[in-house]
C-alpha cells in the first residue's frame, strides 16, 4: 500500500484518537513507589519537570534529583480531592496524546526543546480552557519544585519563621 | 448542657456518637462563629461550637503551601467562581477559620456602607454606635495596631515610598499581629505564634465562662426539623488527617446559629431545604489581583509582613494593598516565557517586588449554588479594576521598578510609565486579565422582605423561629474593606440581640 500524504494524515488522526481513547478509558493503578500517578502519567510528569526546570538552567537544581516528581504525586494523593486529582491525571494524558496529533509524537518522546515549545503554546493567551490547564500545571509544578530545600537555597529564599 | 465538659477544648470520641444538648449550637468556628459564641456564653447561655476543621496550635501549622491548602483552605485550595472569566476564591478552614490564614488586616466597615445597609436593607442593628462599641472592645482584646516598621520588610517599604512620591498618602495596616516577626507566612498559618487569630485571642476567654464547648472535626450536614423550628443539627465526626467520617454527631439546642461563611452557609440552607431563593444569590466579592515588578535593588520577598501598607482610593472604587507571595506563587504569576527566561527571574527572586489591589463590587452579579459558584464582573467593576491596575503600575515605577508585570494575559511587561495606558486599556475583557477574589459576602443577606433576603434584620432565617445566620453571608452588599472585623462586629451585634443583651 502506498502512503499518500492524505492517507498518512488520516491514519495519524485515527491512531491518535484510538490512543487517546485507550489512554483515557482507564487511569490505571499507581506506578511502583507512587500513590496517584500511573506509569504513563509518571513519565509525563518527569518529562514536564525536565522541560520546565532543566538541570543546567538558571536555577541549576535538577528537578528529578530533589524529588519534584514524588512531590507532585504526593500533592495529587494528599492535597487534591479525588475528583480534582483525576482531572489532573486526565490533563497529563491530554498533553501526552495531544502532541501525537499536532507533532506526530507523544509529549514524552519529544526532544526537551520541543516539549518546552509545546508548553509555551499551552501558556498562550487563548483559548481560555487550554490556558487554565496550563495555569494548573504551573501551579502544581511550582508548588512541588519550589518546596524543595535545595531549590529554595539555590534562589536564596530564606525561611525566617521559627516554629513556636 | 449535656454531652461534654463545657469550658474545655473537647476532643470527640472518634468512632463514637456525640450527642449534645446546649442552649445554642453554632456551626462554624471562624471569626463570626467565635464572636457569636463568646457573646452568647458571656450572656449566660450554654454554647456548643462546632467546626469541620482542626484545632491548630502554632507548632502544628503546615510548612509548605501544598500542606496549607490541604488543611487550612476550604475545598483544599481555591474554590472557583465561573462567569465572565474563572476566578479563584479562597476561604479558610479550621477552628479560627479565615483568621488562621488571612493577612490579619483590620478595618472597620465605612460609615457610608453601614448607612447603606440600614437604609436599603433594614439592618437596624448595625448602627455606628453599636458597632463602634463592639469594635473598640475587639481592638483591645485582639491587640490590634500597626506593626513596627522594622518588620515591614523592603518590599512593603519600597511600595510605601512609591505611593508617597505620587502623593497617594499610603498608610500602614492595622493588624492583629502583636508578635509579628515579618516572615511573610500568614497564608500558611502563623507558626511563629505572632498572630492573634480568633482561636487564640477570643476563644480562651470565652472558654473561661464555663459555658462553652468547642468541637473540632465535627461537620454539620443535616437537620432535624419540626414545623418552623429546627430541633437538632446532625453530622459526622471527621478523622483530622483524612476527613473520613469516624462517628456521628447530633446536637440539640433551643437556638441554632450558622456561621460557616458565605459559601458554606447558603449551601447548607439550600441543601437541607431550610431556605430557597434568594438564598445563594447576591454573591459579593472583592475582585482583586496580585501584581509583580522587578526592582534594581533587592526587596527580599521572603521578609516582611505579608501585607504591609495600603492606599485608600475608595473614592475611585479600589484599595491598593501590598502583598508578599511565595516562590511557587511568583512562578505561577510571572508572565515571562516558560523556561530559561522565567527561571532566570526566579533565580534572582530577591529583586521581584509585589503588591495588589481590590475593588468593592457594585455591578457584578454572582451566586452560590449546591454545585458551584457563578460570578460575572460587571462593566463598572471592570473599569475600576483596570484603573486600580494602572495606579498600582504607576506606584511600582515611582518606587523605582524597571519592569512591571501587571497581570494582563499574553506576557505583557511594562518597561516605562508610558506603557501603562497602552497595555492596560479599558478595552480589556475579564478573561484577558488575572482576577482573584476573596471575602465572599451577601449570599444569605439581610432584608425584611423574604423575597429579597434570606434573613430578617435580626439575622433570623425567614420562616424559621430558631435558626439564625451571623456570618458575612448576611451582609447586604460588599463591605469594601477587608471584612474580618466587620464580620466579627456584625456577629457580635446579632448574638447580643439573640441573647437579649447589649
Amino acid at each position: 500500500m502506498r502512503w499518500s500524504r492524505r492517507r498518512f494524515l488520516v491514519a495519524a488522526v485515527l491512531g491518535g484518537v484510538a490512543a487517546s481513547v485507550g489512554g483515557f478509558a482507564w487511569l490505571g493503578r499507581p506506578a511502583a513507589g507512587m500513590r496517584a500517578l500511573a506509569p504513563l502519567e509518571l513519565r509525563v510528569v518527569r518529562a514536564l519537570a525536565e522541560a520546565l526546570f532543566p538541570a543546567g538552567g538558571p536555577i541549576g537544581v535538577d528537578p528529578l534529583a530533589v524529588g519534584t516528581v514524588e512531590e507532585v504525586d504526593r500533592i495529587l494523593a494528599e492535597v487534591f480531592e479525588a475528583e480534582a486529582a483525576r482531572a489532573f491525571r486526565y490533563l497529563l494524558r491530554t498533553l501526552e496524546f495531544g502532541t501525537l496529533l499536532s507533532r506526530g509524537l507523544p509529549f514524552t518522546a519529544l526532544p526537551p526543546a520541543e516539549r518546552l515549545e509545546v508548553l509555551r503554546v499551552w501558556n498562550g493567551k487563548e483559548p481560555l480552557p487550554r490556558r487554565l490547564a496550563m495555569d494548573s500545571l504551573r501551579s502544581v509544578f511550582g508548588m512541588a519544585y519550589f518546596s524543595r530545600p535545595p531549590v529554595l537555597a539555590a534562589i536564596g529564599w530564606r525561611d525566617l519563621c521559627p516554629v513556636r | 448542657m449535656r454531652g461534654f465538659n463545657p469550658g474545655r477544648w473537647s476532643e470527640p470520641d472518634y468512632g463514637g456518637i456525640l450527642d449534645l444538648h446546649a442552649d445554642v449550637a453554632i456551626a462554624g468556628a471562624g471569626p463570626a462563629g467565635v464572636a457569636a459564641a463568646d457573646t452568647l456564653a458571656r450572656a449566660g447561655l450554654t454554647v456548643a461550637l462546632l467546626d469541620a476543621g482542626r484545632h491548630w496550635t502554632p507548632r502544628d501549622f503546615p510548612r509548605t503551601m501544598a500542606d496549607a491548602l490541604r488543611h487550612l483552605y476550604d475545598g483544599r485550595g481555591p474554590l472557583v467562581a465561573v462567569g465572565s472569566t474563572v476566578i479563584p476564591v479562597t476561604a479558610g478552614r479550621g477552628v479560627g477559620g479565615g483568621s488562621l490564614i488571612n493577612s490579619a488586616i483590620c478595618f472597620r466597615a465605612p460609615p457610608e456602607v453601614l448607612r447603606e445597609w440600614r437604609e436599603e436593607a433594614g439592618a437596624e442593628l448595625f448602627t455606628d454606635d453599636r458597632l463602634g462599641r463592639i469594635w473598640d472592645a475587639l481592638w483591645k482584646r485582639m491587640d490590634i495596631g500597626p506593626d513596627p516598621l522594622a518588620v515591614q520588610g523592603p518590599n512593603n517599604r519600597a511600595f510605601f515610598r512609591g505611593a508617597e512620591a505620587l502623593g497617594l498618602a499610603p498608610r500602614w495596616f492595622e493588624r492583629n499581629t502583636p508578635g509579628c516577626l515579618g516572615c511573610a507566612r500568614c497564608p500558611l498559618g502563623c507558626s511563629a505564634g505572632g498572630k492573634n487569630s480568633v482561636d487564640r485571642a477570643i476563644l480562651p476567654e470565652a472558654l473561661e465562662t464555663g459555658r462553652l464547648g468547642v468541637f473540632a472535626n465535627c461537620r454539620v450536614e443535616a437537620v432535624e426539623r419540626e414545623g418552623d423550628r429546627v430541633r437538632a443539627l446532625l453530622g459526622s465526626i471527621l478523622d483530622p488527617e483524612t476527613d473520613a467520617p469516624r462517628g456521628a454527631l447530633r446536637v440539640r439546642a433551643d437556638r441554632f446559629v450558622l456561621a460557616m461563611g458565605a459559601i458554606r452557609t447558603p449551601r447548607f440552607l439550600l441543601g437541607t431545604g431550610l431556605a430557597g431563593p434568594p438564598c445563594g444569590q447576591h454573591l459579593h466579592l472583592h475582585p482583586a489581583a496580585g501584581m509583580l515588578c522587578r526592582y534594581p535593588f533587592p526587596v527580599d520577598p521572603w521578609a516582611g509582613t505579608t501585607q504591609g501598607c495600603y492606599v485608600d482610593r475608595r473614592d475611585e472604587g479600589y484599595m491598593l494593598e501590598t502583598v508578599l507571595l511565595g516562590p511557587d506563587q511568583l512562578y505561577a504569576m510571572l508572565p515571562l516565557p516558560l523556561g530559561p527566561e522565567l527561571n532566570a527571574r526566579l533565580a534572582d527572586v530577591a529583586h521581584v517586588g509585589s503588591s495588589g489591589f481590590m475593588i468593592r463590587d457594585e455591578d457584578s452579579t454572582g451566586s452560590v449554588g449546591l454545585n458551584g459558584m457563578r460570578y460575572a464582573l460587571g462593566p463598572g467593576d471592570l473599569r475600576r479594576f483596570l484603573a486600580a491596575m494602572r495606579r498600582c503600575s504607576e506606584v511600582f515605577f515611582a518606587a523605582g521598578a524597571t519592569e512591571v508585570y501587571p497581570g494582563v494575559m499574553g506576557g505583557v511587561v511594562l518597561r516605562e510609565p508610558d506603557d501603562i495606558p497602552r497595555a492596560i486599556h479599558d478595552g480589556l475583557r475579564p478573561h484577558e486579565i488575572f482576577v482573584y477574589a476573596s471575602h465572599p459576602q451577601g449570599t444569605a443577606r439581610i432584608h425584611p422582605d423574604p423575597r429579597l433576603g434570606t434573613v430578617d434584620p435580626r439575622g433570623r432565617v425567614h420562616g424559621l423561629a430558631n435558626l439564625h445566620v451571623v456570618d458575612g453571608s448576611v451582609f447586604p452588599s460588599a463591605a469594601g474593606v477587608n471584612p474580618m472585623m466587620t464580620i466579627m462586629a456584625v456577629a457580635t451585634a446579632l448574638a447580643e440581640d439573640l441573647a437579649g443583651v447589649g
